[in-house]
């Protein structure tokens, strides 16, 4: 204790250079590969631009309001889908991870490793997979269409349940993991304690294990709620045009219209909407848990 | 994700087609090394110097020539699977020249998009001879990147099929020659059509029957999609005005809001068509040569309405070092006799005269089917998408685009 405390004060009387050292990798990289690149992106959403990909730079501010006139079916839809993918994680992974944490005993680590496992595979290649599984003529769709939850002509590809469960299957682990730790770190002595004091099982899940795990929960929602909302994989490959993402108007304004400036303005604007839904979610619930669950 | 080509990630490729690729892969990278190398040795990027002593070779801004480098080696870009495994090799033990044959030409934007920025400064990209479709091939002309080719230097350019030998965006062949063509058309399973007691169809509007809803897919290639349903209602796309396509364009809009348009394409449509996912698609013929192999059922028909017709052209850049390499790679690949071998691996059809006689010594099935060698009459019904100014590409591309959207 003693010698935490001498440690702790020798820091600034040792002059202030350590402490810029040890930051300066991190600061450089942001910088080079944040800071310039966001600046450069910044100058295009304020450019025009020709059918060849030449660009000028004009101050057109207009760039920013016409990508929400034009694409705010596409915003709506892809926050809509991203809500929905992390509220399924949830769904799926609170009830994996409390498993993984008090019943997996000497498991946990193989358990743990079993969920990380299909993601040493590329994204890519595990979203092909999912168009095979979700086939029209595949057991998957056959069966769902046997017990009507599909009609006799229904399907799960090119439709929005297809983009929403590939999305939620690509980040299932994202929310999982973290949830798990904050799990795995509650004292067990607590829930005893609990029981002690005459508390049933699913009262002390709500009043112990669940406000001790929100950290975890909402570490995994960013995670997954963030990358989903501008993917654009699953909607191209499981989708179909009505199921369009912000992220599929993006690459393609950047790569077949060759329409630079509106494409940077709306991952400008996609930025400004996560980061203020992000603020707001941190307020309500607390940025001290999102510290602890990390 | 957009155009032709894009199979190597999107489409589960048949046996043949994967063992093809692997070979010309696996082939250009092992010939490929050392030439690279050499490649990068004698400068990727042209000295000023060089600059001196060109003259611009195209239209208004034009690259300069670049200082032409004695190595004989050569660089070419080329689309996926466009390829058979011995050629490259072959054309090296007759030339001597080291070639570097890299299947990095995926969609034509897209790889326009990547070479602007080198290519506006008139800096090398480290390729010779690259293959854009003709539109793609006119832009690049235009923009003065092509070198022009010396027509002395290929005597096998006698070869080159008429109807091929005067495009709109090349009237001399001065820059380009093409490398492959295809039709664009309808493919579709005649047994699934048979199940559903549909009749087989004849052209897009019969696609629009509500008992197809959801099992047909179009194309992501808006010269394609468009011109094929602009034939559709008897107007022609080598002519067309924005005007003109706009009902088109709304009647496309309406199909894939309505859902009877499951999705648009690339070149996986031929996943979807081979495991039953649509029956219906729009659909380039070499691909369904390719499909047929697996699937007995799948036709390929060019509507009485009209098909599209494109070519992927080779075109030597300003800033190639190695023009002449380039000159004697197009004139060996001009020789029937080569260009049939290329032929019974890619499938598509050939600008070369003379090809059919010499896959009918090796395979004469191969040289009378009506997809590689389309006879008289198909060929009068294909048509070739206008060459768009620059303003009305941007018309039309963002009207298009607005569709994918959805």
């Amino acid at each position: 204790m003693a010698d935490d405390k001498a440690a702790a004060g020798a820091g600034p009387r040792r002059g202030g250079a350590t402490p810029y050292a040890l930051l300066a990798p991190g600061l450089i990289w942001l910088v080079i590969f944040f800071m310039i690149p966001i600046w450069y992106l910044l100058q295009t959403a304020l450019s025009v631009s020709d059918t060849t990909g030449n660009t000028s730079f004009v101050w057109k501010w207009a760039n920013f309001t016409d990508s929400w006139t034009n694409y705010h079916d596409q915003y709506i839809r892809s926050f809509g889908y991203a809500l929905a993918s992390t509220l399924l994680c949830i769904a799926i992974g609170y009830p994996l991870a409390y498993f993984i944490a008090f019943r997996g005993g000497r498991y946990k680590n193989l358990l743990l490793g079993l969920v990380v496992v299909p993601f040493f595979t590329s994204y890519l290649v595990r979203t092909l997979a999912w168009k095979t599984i979700l086939q029209d003529n595949g057991p998957l769709v056959r069966v769902l269409r046997s017990v009507h939850i599909l009609d006799a002509n229904g399907r799960l590809l090119s439709t929005a349940a297809g983009v929403v469960g590939g999305l939620t299957y690509n980040f299932l682990p994202f929310m999982i993991l973290p949830i798990y730790v904050s799990l795995e770190k509650i004292d067990p002595r607590l829930i005893e304690a609990g029981k002690d004091l005459y508390s049933g099982a699913f009262r002390s899940f709500r009043k112990i294990v669940l406000p001790l795990s929100i950290p975890g929960v909402l570490a995994g929602s960013l995670l997954t709620f963030i990358p989903s909302a501008g993917d654009f994989v699953n909607s191209a490959l499981l989708g179909s045009t009505n199921t369009r993402m912000i992220g599929n108007v993006v690459q393609g304004n950047f790569l077949e219209t060759l329409d630079y400036p509106s494409a940077a303005a709306i991952s400008f604007v996609l930025m400004a909407i996560i980061l203020v839904m992000v603020l707001a979610y941190t307020r309500i619930l607390g940025v001290e848990e999102l510290g602890a669950g990390a | 994700m957009n155009q032709r080509r894009t199979r190597i990630v999107q489409q589960a490729v048949t046996r043949r087609q994967f063992l093809g690729g692997m070979g010309a892969a696996g082939g250009a990278v092992i010939i490929g090394g050392p030439a690279f190398l050499a490649a990068c040795g004698s400068g990727g990027i042209k000295s000023k110097s060089a600059t001196n002593t060109t003259t611009k070779n195209s239209l208004t801004s034009g690259c300069p020539l670049a200082k032409q480098s004695t190595a004989k080696t050569l660089a070419i870009s080329n689309w996926p699977l466009y390829i058979d495994k011995a050629t490259v090799k072959d054309f090296q033990t007759a030339s001597g020249i080291k070639t570097d044959y890299k299947e990095d030409f995926n969609d034509n934007e897209e790889y326009y998009a990547k070479i602007r920025p080198v290519l506006s400064q008139c800096h090398g990209i480290g390729k010779d001879i690259i293959v854009p479709t003709d539109w793609m091939a006119g832009r690049m002309i235009d923009l003065g990147w092509a070198a022009k080719i010396d027509h002395a230097k290929i005597p096998n350019r006698t070869n080159l099929l008429d109807s091929l030998a005067s495009p709109s965006f090349d009237k001399n062949r001065d820059f380009t020659m093409p490398w492959q063509s295809g039709m664009t058309g309808l493919a579709f399973n005649k047994k699934a059509f048979a199940d559903l007691g549909v009749p087989a169809p004849t052209g897009f509007k019969d696609l629009l029957n509500p008992k197809l809803k959801g099992k047909v897919t179009f194309l992501t290639e808006m010269r394609d999609c468009v011109g094929l349903w602009m034939l559709q209602e008897g107007k022609d796309p080598s002519t067309a005005t924005f005007a003109e396509a706009k009902s088109a364009f709304d009647q496309i809009q309406a199909a894939a809001r309505s859902g009877q348009v499951r999705r648009f394409t690339g070149n996986d449509y031929g996943d979807d068509l081979s495991n039953g996912n649509v029956i219906a698609a729009m659909a380039w013929s070499g691909d369904v040569v390719q499909l047929q192999g697996n699937n007995k059922n799948l036709e390929f028909v060019v509507p009485e309405a009209g098909g599209m017709l494109f070519s992927d052209n080779m075109m030597v850049l300003a800033t190639s070092e190695h023009v002449a390499d380039a000159e004697a790679w197009i004139d060996y690949v001009y020789d029937p006799k080569h260009a049939a071998q290329i032929t019974a691996e890619v499938q598509y059809i050939s600008p070369v005269k003379g090809v059919a006689d010499e896959l009918r010594k090796t395979d004469a099935a191969l040289a009378d089917n009506p997809l590689i060698n389309p006879p008289a009459d198909i060929q009068k019904r294909l048509h070739i998408f206008k060459a768009l100014t620059s303003a009305e590409e941007k018309e039309f591309n963002t009207r298009f685009q607005q569709i994918l959207n959805g």
